[in-house]
């Protein structure tokens, strides 16, 4: 029996380094030319995955793009990518191994400000430049008492603006009264966009009819959906991912609530019309940009000939803009080196970017003049389409 | 090499968690699934302070561990007190786990849920291993020690510690703290490395991985669990990119090793020479893994063909292993004659210490020993002849099965008496209820005097009772000496911090004491050459003898010897007989005697009790038990009597 | 919205119910706790999601009878493989559960490596998914999976009344040692009462992915179902249903009460948690189940 136990043990042992031999790069042909490293820090597996891939692709067409211009300073840029997992204890090893090991000068990503945040220690600490594709959270580039973050930037808007058009379109187009709230008290985003849009409808004359929140990773929420059924909301406002938004309609409708949703734009991955069926019919979202948009597509040719699919809007525009953006820092620096880089990155004015002119607020490392779009979601026709754009105005 | 950094440091890190729980799973015997709630409290002490009140870091890792100390003995008193079974224990951890997980999410402070980033980078290779080396040698000396011993016997057999006088809940707890405090340790160690913690982390996974390493090193070692989970972070970091993989090989390993190789790496064995060839093994075979992946990525780079870099890969591997094996049991060789002349060193000094020291001496057993503060001498003037024991009327049921029904009889000082009956006439029940394993549904017991029929076990020990068991309890892991030594327990007066520290002043010369003491104990049941054996490796006529020489070092008054000479052959049932006529005589001893070799009941006892029953149906000396028909009838059954009258 | 929120709680109940009696069924015949059945749970719901939309179209029915199928093998194998060595050589159960705990670590985290964390939804069995009874609303997909299940574990009771397994696995909820002495091949039994019990969690399996969606971590609610076989008392088929039901009625309340202006909702597992660790104190039989001592 004994030995059963310790074959079992070298089998395993067998199968644990086969299993490893797998993905061995084969870095044959390895350019032993020297490169400037970026880091992308982008959740490749897992529910955000879908953003998260089209975001490498564009990325990939990005710097492609950029070297064949010549590349920045003479050389040649290189993207050193790492599964984040939009998991925050793994993005902060991820970006330890990218600027500990791998030396990157930069790094674009992550997609979420829970995660932006996680590893602001870590880039900080080390005066690596981080910029974020589509963390949308005021505090992952501001502190509480208003000093700026200084090495991390953000090339998307705000979440007191998300929430703000969010109110504003529910206020003004669909003429609601009263709306509810869901959010997961698990998630920087998903508390915060919550509570700009309690203020931005309450200031705007709204009645917020019910406040809810749950914990990650639940699936249920009927019980407070039973709560929320009987203020009777016009709106249910559900700023969560796609995986809750879709649970969270489902059983909304299942319980009879008829409150229109309205989301941002964390539901804009296509899964969502799969996961939540007829329930989303005619629901709206807020989000950073749509595939309508005159502006890009050029773009969204060049990525669907490319990858043979539609760019998951808006992490592959977001992550596309920062590396035109970072390149063009670059050039302005002169150097690799984080201080100069930083500055440079501050001092950034009417950059041409895909998503119109970039120019950024030194004191906030935000971008100004952001739009956002809003899109309403058709199950039967399995699409997102455009409704209309708001612009940011400070 | 900052990347090589990180790997030691999270070893050291998870290997001070491992420490604590090696010490409440692998030697107190209870299993914790949830102890990364004590690594969570930890962690939030530590950081809160350092992080909102700029307090010093080691200042805030005291406090942390001070809290998780308290918490756990917050969770541990109800649970523990409440002595369930192992498994609905470790359940119960797990609900703790999960229950203090969801709290810290509510907790405004630290962001809940979205956990807290920033903190500051405390956390270097040097005072981790600092603090690893200062856990390992605390653990260590606290192993060695009174208070080690007590746990370790808990962990044996928690019934057997508990007729030694050995309480449970206060040493469980004891154990329990110890372990929290150093998974608190940990975890504040950890959130100033990684500079970022979150409700999420200290999740069952985490509890798990620390379990892991505890079973798989080996529960009874300390050595065994810290080099597991050393494997089990260098090994993943080996195979990168492949974090979710890890799990799913940690909890195959689980399932092996629990099924298959249940001692884990160690067993009970710290690092000695013996065992030095298989941690040179070990090592081997990470070293070979480690260089796996380099050399085939370099014979790939240079060549290119998958299957020749794997077999080279595989070479160069397999051939580091089994050099660094062979490393191993050269240096174990080497060192043999070395370890040789240090042990006898070691053995000659106490001899030399004790010639030259002046001792307790070999005082007659019985005269010169601490009194326990709980028992109260019986008055002056007592009568010598009032029965040391007297049972009236005992009665027990369990469910609706009567086990001992309206039982009395007394026993006089020094009085050797015989307890005989068939089997399940509620013999070991008596016993069971005189040393108070369960309560007495009706009757009184009185020792000496004393009503001890509310008494708990450990108060019953203290009055001067001990027996032994009919199926044998012994401390298997110990050896012994230690089996022994762990009865004497009342008499190692040092204190817990004296016995962390191995004080010097005080410490070594009552462990000596002890050991003396323990060594006379064994050369009267006539033992004293296997002193260092591991008790399980005992055969059984001498575990029985053992488990009499350690009732001994309870100083009794009565002996209560439920079925010494089972299992014996005749030569070996003798010289039980000449074993207990001698302590009879010698230390002056009351003796109750339950047996079914009727040759070693008639020679040794003058007077014998029959029950049936539950009750009590003959009363005399051998002869007349061997002519009364009632006994005869207990015996034979009514059916076959009746033919032989 | 009180009855509301009491028909959601019977709702979450009846799958905690579900899932309960899978772990009451083995730890009344051997006596531990088998933390590997919330695997066998999520491996019911990906077998579904395999024959419903990845590799086939198999309308719901077959898909259903197929997954529970599927799942009983899957907990056969796994019995065979992680506890009966420990079963012959008469382990104490915390073995046993550790062992489970492997397998579970091990089954969830192999999903995760392989298949990934993509969710997936299973399609809708309903086309209209709810039935409304004034202002109640009450789900088809719930009274469906109610019926069939209680039909399932009407079933169940009369195997194990009427059947030689039955009986055979009913002696041996009493006594093990006893049923192999009079010629019961243990082992062949074990295998069917795993296979039965993995069923039932296939079963549950695939009524959570259609109710909610199919994804890895998937038996971590199993972990409260275990509560509310606790609460039913382990061991005890009734007790089970019971306590499940309990519990998410339980849950359900908490989650719509408020303490002090506060609202409990994600307050609500260190109810259930704490409810387990009470239970385990004062009550580990539960309201039905049996209380089993060693001889000293």
């Amino acid at each position: 029996m004994k030995r059963i136990g310790t074959i079992l043990l070298a089998a395993l042992l067998v199968w644990a380094v086969l299993g490893a031999c797998k993905p061995a790069e084969k870095k044959a042909a390895a350019a032993k030319e020297e490169t400037i490293k970026i880091g992308h820090t982008v959740a490749l597996t897992g529910p955000s995955a879908t953003w998260g891939q089209s975001e490498a692709n564009a990325l990939k067409m990005a710097i492609e793009k950029i070297n064949a211009g010549g590349g920045v300073l003479g050389k040649k840029l290189e993207v050193i990518a790492y599964d984040n997992r939009a998991d925050r204890v793994e993005a902060v090893n991820v970006a330890k191994r990218l600027i500990e090991q791998d030396k990157v000068v930069a790094i674009i990503g992550p997609a979420q400000s829970g995660v932006t945040n996680a590893i602001r220690e870590v880039n900080n600490s080390a005066k690596v430049p981080v910029i974020a594709t589509t963390a949308t959270n005021p505090k992952v580039t501001v502190n509480d008492d208003g000093s700026v973050v200084p090495y991390t930037f953000r090339v998307c808007f705000i979440d007191p603006f998300q929430g703000t058009v969010a109110a504003q379109f529910a206020l003004k187009d669909l003429k609601a009264k009263t709306a509810a709230v869901l959010y997961d008290v698990g998630d920087d985003y998903s508390q915060f966009l919550a509570k700009y849009f309690v203020e931005a409808f309450t200031k705007g004359g709204g009645k917020i009819t019910a406040n809810e929140a749950f914990r990650s990773g639940e699936l249920d929420f009927r019980a407070q959906l039973g709560k929320i059924k009987t203020g009777k909301p016009d709106v249910l406002f559900l700023p969560t991912m796609q995986k809750e938004a879709a649970l969270a309609a489902k059983q909304a409708r299942d319980l009879g609530i008829t409150a229109t949703f309205l989301g941002g734009d964390g539901w804009a991955s296509p899964d969502l019309i799969d996961l939540a069926g007829p329930a989303m019919e005619g629901a709206y979202f807020v989000n950073i940009a749509a595939l309508e948009d005159p502006a890009i597509q050029d773009f969204i040719k060049e990525y669907k000939e490319r990858f043979k699919e539609d760019p998951v809007l808006p992490n592959p525009l977001m992550a596309y803009d920062a590396a035109l953006w970072l390149a063009d820092a670059l050039k302005r620096a002169g150097s690799t080196d984080g201080e100069k880089l930083k500055a440079a990155l501050e001092n950034t004015k009417d950059l041409p970017v895909l998503t119109g002119k970039l120019t950024i607020d030194p004191a906030t490392h935000n971008p100004l003049n952001k739009p956002a779009t809003i899109q309403q979601v058709k199950v039967k026709d399995k699409k997102f389409i455009y409704v209309k754009t708001f612009v940011t105005t400070d | 090499m900052a990347y090589l950094e990180a790997i030691l440091i999270n070893v050291a890190i998870y290997a001070i968690a491992t420490l604590g729980l090696a010490i409440f799973t692998g030697y107190t015997g209870l299993f914790s699934l949830g102890h990364a709630a004590f690594m969570a409290v930890g962690a939030y002490t530590a950081s809160i302070l350092t992080y909102f009140y700029k307090v010093p870091f080691f200042a805030a890792l005291a406090l942390g561990v001070i809290l998780s100390v308290l918490v756990s003995l917050l969770i541990g008193y109800p649970t523990l007190r409440a002595r369930l079974r192992s498994d609905y224990f470790a359940i119960a951890t797990l609900g703790f786990g999960e229950a203090v997980k969801v709290i810290l999410e509510n907790f405004d402070l630290t962001q809940g849920a979205r956990g807290l980033p920033g903190i500051p980078k405390f956390s270097t290779l040097g005072n981790t291993y600092l603090l690893l080396v200062l856990a390992i040698i605390l653990c260590r000396n606290f192993l060695k020690t009174t208070y080690g011993r007590k746990i370790i016997a808990i962990g044996q057999d928690p019934v057997a510690a508990e007729m030694i006088g050995i309480p449970l809940l206060p040493n469980q707890l004891l154990s329990l703290g110890i372990s929290a405090g150093l998974a608190g340790l940990s975890g504040g160690l950890l959130a100033h490395y990684t500079t970022f913690i979150q409700p999420s982390i200290f999740s069952m996974d985490l509890s798990s991985l620390v379990t892991a390493g505890v079973v798989c090193g080996g529960m009874g070692s300390l050595t065994g669990p810290v080099t597991a989970v050393a494997l089990f972070v260098i090994i993943p970091e080996l195979f990168r990119g492949f974090a979710l993989w890890r799990l799913v090989f940690y909890g195959m390993l689980l399932v092996i090793i629990i099924n298959w190789r249940p001692k884990g790496l160690f067993g009970y064995e710290e690092l000695n020479r013996k065992n030095l060839p298989k941690l040179f093994s070990i090592a081997g075979i990470t070293g070979g893994l480690s260089l796996f992946m380099p050399t085939y990525r370099w014979v790939i780079d240079s060549r290119g063909y998958e299957m020749f870099a794997l077999f080279v890969a595989g070479g160069v591997a397999g051939a580091v292993t089994v050099l660094f094996g062979l490393l191993g049991k050269g240096l174990s060789l080497a060192l043999a004659p070395i370890a040789e002349r240090y042990h006898s060193l070691r053995r000659h000094l106490p001899e030399r210490a004790a010639s030259s020291s002046r001792d307790h001496g070999t005082a007659p057993y019985g005269t010169a020993r601490p009194t326990p503060e709980s028992w109260v001498p019986p008055e002056p003037g007592a009568d010598t002849k009032t029965p040391i024991l007297e049972i009236e009327d005992l009665r027990k049921n369990f469910g609706g099965v009567v086990a001992v029904d309206g039982l009395s009889f007394k026993l006089s000082e020094g009085e050797l008496l015989g307890l005989i009956g068939p089997n399940g006439s509620g013999k070991t029940t008596v016993f069971n209820l005189i040393s108070s394993v369960y309560p007495v549904d009706g009757g009184t017991i009185l020792f000496r005097g004393m009503d001890i029929t509310p008494w708990g076990p450990t108060e019953v020990v203290e009055a001067g009772i001990a027996r032994t068991f009919q199926n044998i309890r012994l401390f298997g892991s110990m050896t012994v000496l230690e089996n022994v030594q762990a009865a004497l327990h009342r008499e190692g007066t040092y204190s817990l911090v004296e016995g962390f520290l191995q004080w010097p002043k005080t410490v070594p010369q009552v462990e000596r004491r002890l050991r003396d003491e323990s060594r006379r104990l064994l050369s009267i049941v006539g033992l004293e050459e296997e002193a260092d054996r591991r008790a399980s490796t005992l055969p059984y006529g001498l575990q029985r003898k053992l488990e009499i020489a350690r009732a001994l070092a309870l100083r009794p008054k009565l002996l209560l010897l439920d079925e010494p000479a089972a299992g014996m052959n005749p030569r070996e049932a003798t010289e039980l007989v000449e074993l207990i006529k001698r302590i009879h005589r010698d230390e002056g001893l009351s003796i109750i005697l339950i047996e079914h070799h009727m040759d070693v009941v008639m020679s040794l006892c003058r007077r014998i009790l029959v029950l049936n029953f539950g009750r009590l149906i003959a009363s005399g000396t051998p002869e007349q038990i061997q002519k009364d028909p009632l006994v005869l009838q207990a015996y034979l059954g009514e059916k076959a009597y009746a033919v032989i009258r | 919205m009180f009855i509301q929120t009491i028909i959601t709680g019977l709702s979450i109940g009846s799958v905690y119910a579900l899932m309960a009696v899978g772990y009451s069924l083995v730890f009344s015949v051997l006596n531990f706790s088998n933390f590997a059945h919330g695997a066998i749970i999520t491996l019911g719901a990906y077998i579904a999601w395999a024959l419903m939309v990845h590799y086939l179209q198999v309308p719901f029915f077959p898909a259903l009878l197929l997954s529970m199928g599927g799942a009983g093998i899957l907990a056969f194998l796994n019995e065979r493989i992680a506890y009966s060595t420990l079963r012959r050589r008469r382990a104490p159960s915390l073995y046993l559960m550790i062992s489970a705990m492997g397998v579970a670590i091990s089954l969830q985290n192999l999903l995760y490596a392989t298949i990934g964390a993509k969710l997936y939804a299973l399609p809708p069995v309903f086309a209209m998914d709810v039935v409304h009874i004034g202002e109640l609303t009450i789900s088809k997909m719930d009274i469906f999976a109610f019926v069939f299940s209680a039909l399932t574990i009407a079933v169940l009771h009369q195997i194990l009344i009427r059947t030689k397994v039955g009986v055979a696995i009913r002696a041996a909820a009493h006594d093990m040692e006893m049923v192999s002495v009079l010629g019961v091949n243990l082992d062949v039994l074990v295998g069917v009462l795993f296979f039965i019990a993995g069923s039932l969690g296939g079963m549950a399996g695939v009524f959570m992915g259609v109710k909610y969606m199919v994804y890895p971590s998937m038996g971590w609610i199993t972990n409260k179902a275990y509560i509310g076989a606790v609460i039913g008392g382990l061991g005890s088929l009734p007790g089970a249903i019971v306590g499940g039901l309990l519990l998410g009625l339980l849950e359900a309340l908490v989650s719509v009460s408020s303490l002090g202006g506060t609202s409990l909702s994600t307050y609500r597992d260190v109810f259930s948690f704490g409810i387990l660790v009470i239970l385990l104190i004062f009550k580990p039989t539960g309201f039905f189940g049996r209380h089993v001592e060693d001889k000293l």
